[in-house]
């Protein structure tokens, strides 16, 4: 029958368990991306001011937030953060997006609030 | 057909298949929005077609190709399903920017910490679940524990509760499987229920809307090579899928996944042992015409043997399909087919049985093509060649090297008209191209359209119930050692001694039917009855390729085996080009991904099974529920394990390749045995064993008769009793001066506990012999 060494099926296994898990953990962190936690309604006038708490911010679901893209500005400031946070303010001026929405009526803004995702964990 | 489709009328799963037929249809209802999708699919499809003959043609017609543009649904506001908008981002830039936060974002302590809190709380929900479980458990422990607490003498006799079990499995369990089953036969049998269904699924998760889509980004890409919209066709195919996704139940996607993942390693295994019998074709081309195999006993050198033949023997069919193909494409024109089937009615008759027959018949044909020729029959010529035209097409060739003609009077045996009649016999001959001197199985697998027949050679994906019918089985014939005698034979007029022109011959023990040259010493040429030295084997084997060689190709392979290479005499010995000795047999490996898991388990699972199934045995011999589940549980097991083992295992040996002269540089090598190929009732590794069995069955009394030692030292009777070469020269004197004395320690052992071996197992055939002698 099949001969197998006790040590080489215990690193197999292991092996094994190992790589499940990093499939399972580069999944996960693809969904985390996914599914922000936290959402806060944030104040729009013309002029995107973050908050002061988040240590980045993502854009990708404006699609759903009836916003003239076009009128996004930004003024972020993070050199007061601990340089371990991640940072991606260059996510949010972004001429292309404009391309895909341009076509929306400036009129849906029917409001000055939408929905800001926050991923990661808010600074104290 | 009526009748048949009255009967579908009669029968009431007919209906049923409507009624599931009518809910499919109602699903639309649901998946409404894939009909919408589809007629966006056709649209862009439409005009990409437009766009794609405007551009060819170079009209400029102003037309804008849909294909790139998203969906947007009747009633939905958003351009972007909501659901889907997070998962792929709208356009590449976004998913550029999200590419890199997730490489940011994945080897950072948050994400672990989430990724923990994840893991801990799937751990938490097996533990609950497991907690529910306990109760179970440990009732099923004490029952199991109860199994061992009476010893039960009532043999295969079913308890109380397995005999309702097997009541409620006959009553209930066995017709609804049935039903379901003659069902599922039913919906395969009438393809037009099935093809419906999965028109209708293929319509409601958009995955025709995705082949059409597809499509129309072709013919649009072919023209306008742009390679910016590539990514939103991407966007696009996910939202599509999405559908798919999100209704399918996650356990029916495992289910998926695992027969995807199951088809894909088997695919790979298979492939594997391709790959490894196309290594040991090269390995056999590379040994020469005669192969000699030598190795020691269990290191497989029969194994090898039979494999090597089996793989010869494709590769002969092979060649010869091949060289026929090469005869097409020197005379394209020549109605071949033709030429077969008055060759299969010459088979038939059988008038055509070998390839000498085959150059009678060629040779025939010759004769009065040249003959009518002559006289001018042009008309009667063209008939005789099936309809070619030869004026028109030729009949000769010129290769560069030579002039190959079609038919020739001259030099017949170089006549394409001659070698496809050898080539055809050879490739469709059916039965067994393997002449040994033990029993080797070959398949005779092989597809017939009525035109040109095609062999089956793959060793590995047949089914075996398939491959060991006697219908689709050669068995090779019994090699007549007349035949490879060309000087005196054992029979006088042995009518099939000239019968052997091609094949593969294979003999195991040469050693012990030819000899060396101590075996043959005091045998003479000249003695009057046939002996290895006037039999001329040996300028038979120097000689047989030119009988097999047809188109300048051998189809002839010599292979023999033994212990030794000594074991033959030198000249029979040097014939062979390469002596190939087997070094061992490795353990049995396999290519096909998670057996070495799946094997972990079974392991286990064997392991305490055989500990319960012993222990069970050992206490009881009725059927209890529990024991029934177990062992047809285990029994299930084992067979889907065994079948994977043997289907996909393998051996490697490790070869060390010689010159047959042994004097030269050795090369080492390897050869593998797949197990699906070689055990698959192709020899019998004891041959031979009807001679034991028939010498045994000549014996009134069995190895029980055989007398015991009294105990752990030998005496001097019991010694010569052994009628030892050895015993006899040291005791011959002893013993026939005086009656040898007991020895002391014999005399001692024979006072002490043990009986004399007649007392102690008289009237118990059963008892041992066994008396705990050999701890000393």
């Amino acid at each position: 029958m099949y001969k197998r060494n006790k040590f080489v099926d215990f690193i197999y296994l292991i092996s094994l368990l190992v790589l499940v898990n990093l499939i399972a953990y580069f999944i996960s962190s693809y969904s985390y991306l996914n599914n922000p936690t936290i959402s806060k309604n944030v104040f729009i006038n013309r002029t995107l001011r973050t908050l002061d708490d988040s240590n980045y911010i993502y854009f990708g679901d404006l699609s759903n937030s009836y916003l003239y893209v076009e009128e996004i500005k930004y003024e972020l400031d993070f050199d007061s953060y601990d340089d371990n946070y991640f940072i991606f303010y260059t996510v949010i001026v972004n001429e292309d997006i404009n391309v895909n929405f341009i076509s929306l009526d400036s009129n849906t803004i029917y409001n000055d609030y939408f929905n800001l995702y926050f991923y990661g964990q808010l600074t104290d | 057909m009526a009748n048949s489709k009255k009967c579908i009328f009669k029968n009431y799963r007919f209906y049923l298949c409507l009624l599931i037929s009518f809910a499919v249809f109602a699903l639309a209802v649901i998946f409404k929005d894939s009909f919408y999708r589809i007629w966006i699919a056709v649209k862009d499809f439409g005009i990409s077609i437009a766009y794609y003959f405007s551009q060819l043609f170079f009209i400029d017609n102003g037309l804008i190709v849909t294909v790139n543009n998203l969906v947007t649904f009747p009633g939905n506001t958003t351009i972007v399903p909501p659901s889907t908008g997070t998962v792929i981002p709208v356009n590449y830039d976004l998913f550029e920017i999200k590419m890199s936060m997730y490489w940011n974002s994945l080897i950072n302590s948050q994400t672990m910490a989430k990724f923990l809190v994840a893991v801990i709380n799937q751990v938490a929900i097996f533990f609950r679940w497991f907690l529910i479980l306990i109760p179970g458990i440990i009732a099923l422990y004490f029952s199991y524990k109860n199994i061992f607490t009476t010893n039960q003498k009532d043999y295969f006799e079913d308890s109380i509760q397995l005999s309702r079990w097997k009541k409620f499995k006959a009553k209930i369990l066995n017709p609804i499987f049935d039903w379901v089953n003659d069902l599922l036969l039913f919906i395969l049998g009438h393809k037009y229920f099935w093809i419906i269904w999965i028109c209708c699924f293929g319509v409601y998760f958009n995955l025709f809307s995705i082949v059409i889509d597809f499509f129309a980004y072709y013919f649009y890409f072919v023209v306008s090579f742009d390679f910016e919209n590539i990514y939103v066709q991407f966007y696009k195919l996910f939202l599509d899928l999405e559908i798919i996704f999100t209704t399918i139940p996650w356990p029916f996607w495992i289910v998926i996944i695992v027969i995807v993942f199951d088809k894909i390693r088997k695919n790979w295994a298979y492939d594997t042992l391709d790959h490894h019998e196309f290594m040991n074709r090269g390995f056999i081309n590379g040994c020469g015409q005669a192969t000699f195999i030598v190795g020691t006993p269990g290191t497989g050198k029969t194994t090898a043997l039979t494999d090597m033949s089996l793989s010869q023997e494709v590769m002969f069919r092979n060649k010869a399909l091949e060289l026929m193909l090469k005869a097409e494409s020197e005379f394209p024109n020549f109605p071949f087919i033709k030429l077969e089937k008055s060759l299969q009615e010459q088979f038939e008759k059988g008038s055509i049985f070998s390839l000498s027959s085959c150059a009678k018949y060629s040779r025939h044909l010759t004769n009065i093509f040249f003959e009518l020729y002559k006289e001018g029959e042009m008309g009667e010529c063209k008939k005789l060649l099936f309809d070619y035209d030869f004026n028109t097409y030729g009949l000769r060739f010129d290769d560069g090297s030579k002039i190959i003609d079609f038919l020739s009077k001259v030099d017949s045996e170089h006549s394409v008209l001659e070698i496809y009649c050898k080539l055809y016999f050879i490739y469709i001959f059916q039965s067994s191209m393997i002449v040994s001197n033990y029993a080797i199985r070959s398949d005779k697998s092989f597809q017939d359209l009525g035109n040109l027949p095609l062999w089956d050679y793959d060793f590995f994906r047949t089914d075996s119930a398939h491959s060991l019918d006697r219908e689709n089985s050669n068995v090779s014939h019994i090699l007549d050692w007349d035949c490879l005698r060309i000087g005196k034979k054992m029979i006088e007029k042995n009518t099939k001694s000239n019968a052997f022109e091609f094949g593969v011959i294979v003999i195991t023990e040469i050693g012990k039917e030819r000899g060396n040259q101590n075996d043959t010493r005091g045998l003479k040429k000249n003695d009057d009855f046939t002996n290895q030295l006037n039999d001329q084997f040996n300028n038979f084997l120097k000689l047989v390729r030119h009988s097999a060689t047809v188109d300048n190709f051998p189809f002839i392979k010599i292979l023999f085996d033994d212990q030794r290479p000594e074991s033959l005499g030198a000249d029979g010995r040097e014939l062979c080009e390469k002596v190939v000795h087997i070094k061992e047999k490795s353990n049995p490996k396999t290519k096909l991904w998670l057996f070495r898991f799946e094997s972990i388990i079974f392991d286990f699972v064997e392991g305490h099974f055989n500990s319960f199934h012993k222990r069970y045995r050992f206490w009881r011999s009725d059927n209890t529920l529990f024991s029934y589940f177990i062992q047809n549980a285990y029994s299930k097991i084992y067979k889907y394990y065994i079948r994977l083992f043997n289907t996909f295992c393998y051996s490697e040996q490790r070869i060390e390749l010689e010159s047959s002269k042994l004097d030269s540089k050795v090369n080492s090598s390897k050869y593998y045995l797949s197990y699906k190929k070689i055990y698959s009732y192709r020899f019998a590794t004891d041959a031979f064993s009807d001679y034991f069995y028939k010498k045994a069955a000549l014996s009134k009394v069995g190895i029980d008769a055989l007398p015991s030692f009294r105990c752990y030292r030998a005496s001097l009777n019991e010694l010569h009793s052994e009628h030892s070469y050895l015993f006899n020269s040291l005791l011959g004197p002893v013993l026939q001066s005086s009656k040898p004395p007991e020895s002391v320690a014999a005399r001692r052992a024979s006072r002490a506990t043990f009986p004399p071996r007649n007392e102690q197992t008289k009237g118990n055939p059963y008892s041992s012999q066994q008396h705990g002698y050999n701890s000393g």
